[in-house]
């Protein structure tokens, strides 16, 4: 008799608090009525630190823009980010640290695959996503991990489409490729990118690696002029694209260059001085908008947050990076609706259809699909600058 | 196509030497080996950068302001680091220099930033037609400049007093400081003129590499071209340089990938098992 009472009673507590206190209930960890906590890994005193600041100050602009706006769903968004120096075992302990101290409710925004792929079982075994690394390495997508949602157009796709539009745009059914590619994870996706591309139109593509920090680039120019190669497909970052077509003025070689979208700077122009006077047919794999032109609503939002806050860099690509990263994933926590919880947020995620947040190329995510770039802008250099060829986004019909 | 491998080899390999002249010539004198030889090049190459870029003086004067400052510098280096160990073991001042190179490199980072950088040097890297041969007015430049600096540190070591007496200094230091020759004043003098050597490496290389707080590293290839030379021979160090240049750019063309970052290494041991003492090393049995 007391035992059914007691159930009785324990049942009865237990619908009260269910009822009445929804939100303790149903609270995913790092929810609160007010509050979502967003930890996020990046470079700020190591190597790379420029690049990880950039990013890390776009993002907490946009959340400072919301939660000056109220919130998503009321809840004030608090943005934790950790330093790792760019290496993957700080970053092991920092998302330890933002998973069992800071309590976060998921890792946003982590500079380097190298660190995502060290990270991401201890977030798979808690459930935790992990959302937008800041990186186009292929293996961050394909193949899917349930955890695991890539924005980026990859560099796979990006060197598909350098072939493609040579051979469907440009209308060269036969070019003489050459694929220049840094000997690492990244310059390998690319290169890969490019065999899909060559094996589709039958092509035979002259592979050339460099080490990752390599100044010298003769040899590789020297063997590129010397088979007739007419068009250069390279993945490189900001210092070796000035060297390599410098080298190929000393030679006086004119390629056609497709640069990947990591040599898309002013950096790299201003470096390449007057080899663009000597050779301007330089085009680029852009995974982003042209900023200086497009005016799309979001790129105003960011000029208009620049100037109501009194700080960030509007043309710096990788604060416009983070800003729009998080842009993302304030649409998923609005889609996943005001119960949040990790599931709901991948829910959420996986009905993003072409999503398109002005700055960055469109991400679709399904069920069985977490690489959600699927098209790039086409870039060239005009006047010294590198200007978008194109409105829309390019999309490939080349399967792998 | 052969040529032009050539050519630009030859360039580089001028830029190897005088970063191997730059050891050669400390290490005659003082049997010290200057690991820091390149992180010197780096800045030296920076204060062009500052002087062109930020305080817009004219490249010629910028160029002069660099390397008086440079001469400093490498009179102050022997004054702090290298006369306090005068005496010690050769360990001790290898150690010394290589931390000085680290050092070198840290402050530069700390005060140029982690970026790359160019600065116009007034000359173009247009190709220019010789004969049969298109070759880079830039290697000119760079080979032009290397001969001319040669001749000139060959006039100064063999026709100057100064530079005589320090020639002496480097082949006994006992008997030079008998015969009246202020020793310390030639070390400090050996450690300006390298210092000035390195800043030339280090303009010429910028159109070819640019600028980055590492490039010092490029000192790591000529490190083997001095010991080609025969470590302790001026002509031998310019020797060496062009043919670990050349070699270089050749590998790179017509052997497997990877053997070009390599070559410089399989060249000096090779070098180490036929001939140690180098092309151009005398078997030195004095300074037993």
């Amino acid at each position: 008799m007391s035992i059914t009472r007691r159930t009785v009673f324990l049942i009865a507590a237990a619908i009260f608090v269910l009822a009445f206190c929804p939100g303790l209930s149903l609270a995913e960890v790092g929810v609160t009525k007010d509050e979502i906590k967003i930890g996020g890994i990046l470079d700020q005193s190591g190597p790379i630190a420029f690049m990880g600041k950039a990013v890390s100050d776009g993002s907490k602009m946009y959340f400072q823009y919301i939660n000056d706006k109220g919130g998503v769903h009321g809840r004030k968004i608090n943005y934790i980010v950790e330093d790792d120096g760019y290496q993957p075992p700080r970053a092991v302990q920092a998302v330890k640290k933002l998973t069992s101290r800071d309590q976060v409710f998921c890792i946003f925004s982590v500079l380097g695959s190298a660190q995502c792929n060290a990270m991401y079982p201890i977030l798979e075994s808690q459930g935790i996503p992990l959302v937008l690394p800041a990186t186009q390495n292929q293996d961050m997508g394909v193949p899917p991990r349930k955890y695991l949602f890539l924005g980026d157009p990859t560099y796979t796709l990006q060197g598909k489409i350098a072939l493609e539009y040579i051979v469907e745009d440009k209308g060269i059914k036969s070019p003489k490729v050459a694929c220049i590619f840094q000997d690492d994870t990244p310059g390998h996706d690319w290169r890969n990118g490019v065999r899909i591309g060559a094996r589709h139109y039958g092509l035979d593509v002259l592979e050339l690696p460099f080490k990752r920090g390599s100044v010298d680039f003769g040899s590789q120019m020297a063997k590129c002029k010397d088979e007739g190669v007419t068009h250069v497909l390279a993945w490189a970052l900001v210092r070796e694209p000035g060297i390599m077509m410098k080298e190929a003025q000393r030679l006086n070689y004119k390629p056609t260059w497709i640069w990947a979208a990591p040599s898309l700077s002013k950096k790299v122009l201003e470096l390449a001085g007057d080899a663009l006077d000597f050779n301007s047919d330089i085009y680029g794999t852009s995974i982003w908008s042209d900023a200086a032109r497009d005016k799309t609503p979001s790129l105003q939002l960011v000029q208009d947050c620049i100037d109501k806050y009194g700080w960030g860099n509007y043309d710096e690509p990788l604060f416009l990076y983070g800003f729009q990263s998080a842009m993302t994933l304030v649409e998923g926590l609005n889609r996943a609706g005001k119960d949040l919880t990790r599931e709901g947020l991948i829910k959420a995620f996986e009905t993003f259809d072409n999503y398109d947040n002005g700055i960055l190329a469109p991400i679709t995510w399904g069920p069985n699909k977490r690489a959600g770039g699927d098209s790039v802008k086409m870039f060239e250099v005009k006047d010294g600058e590198w200007h978008a060829m194109q409105q829309g986004w390019r999309f490939t019909t080349i399967k792998d | 196509m052969f040529l032009q491998i050539v050519s630009s080899g030859i360039a580089i390999g001028c830029i190897y030497a005088l970063i191997a002249l730059g050891f050669v010539l400390i290490y005659k004198a003082s049997e010290v080996v200057n690991f820091a030889q390149g992180d010197l090049m780096m800045i030296g190459a920076f204060l062009v950068y500052s002087a062109v870029t930020h305080f817009h003086v004219p490249f010629i004067p910028a160029f002069l302001i660099a390397v008086i400052i440079m001469a400093v510098l490498g009179k102050g280096i022997d004054r702090l680091l290298l006369r306090p160990l005068v005496g010690e073991q050769a360990f001790a001042l290898i150690m010394a220099t290589i931390g000085l190179g680290i050092l070198i490199r840290s402050i530069g980072g700390m005060i140029w930033g982690y970026d790359t950088f160019s600065f116009q040097a007034g000359i173009t890297d247009r190709p220019v037609r010789m004969g049969s041969v298109a070759l880079s007015s830039v290697h000119i430049w760079i080979i032009a400049v290397t001969l001319l600096l040669i001749v000139g540190l060959y006039y100064f070591f063999n026709r100057t007093k100064t530079g005589v007496s320090m020639e002496a200094a480097s082949q006994n230091q006992l008997a030079a400081y008998l015969m009246g020759i202020g020793v310390k004043k030639v070390f400090s003098n050996i450690w300006a003129i390298s210092a000035m050597v390195a800043t030339v490496a280090g303009v010429l290389l910028t159109p070819l590499q640019f600028l980055n707080y590492n490039m010092g590293f490029v000192g790591l290839k000529a490190f083997p071209a001095a010991v080609l030379g025969g470590f302790g021979s001026i002509p031998g160090a310019i020797v060496g340089g062009i043919i670990i240049g050349v070699s270089e750019s050749i590998a790179g063309v017509y052997l497997p990938e990877g053997f070009k970052e390599i070559f410089a290494w399989i060249i000096l041991i090779g070098v180490l098992m036929i001939r140690p003492e180098g092309i151009f090393g005398i078997q030195e049995r004095k300074r037993v």
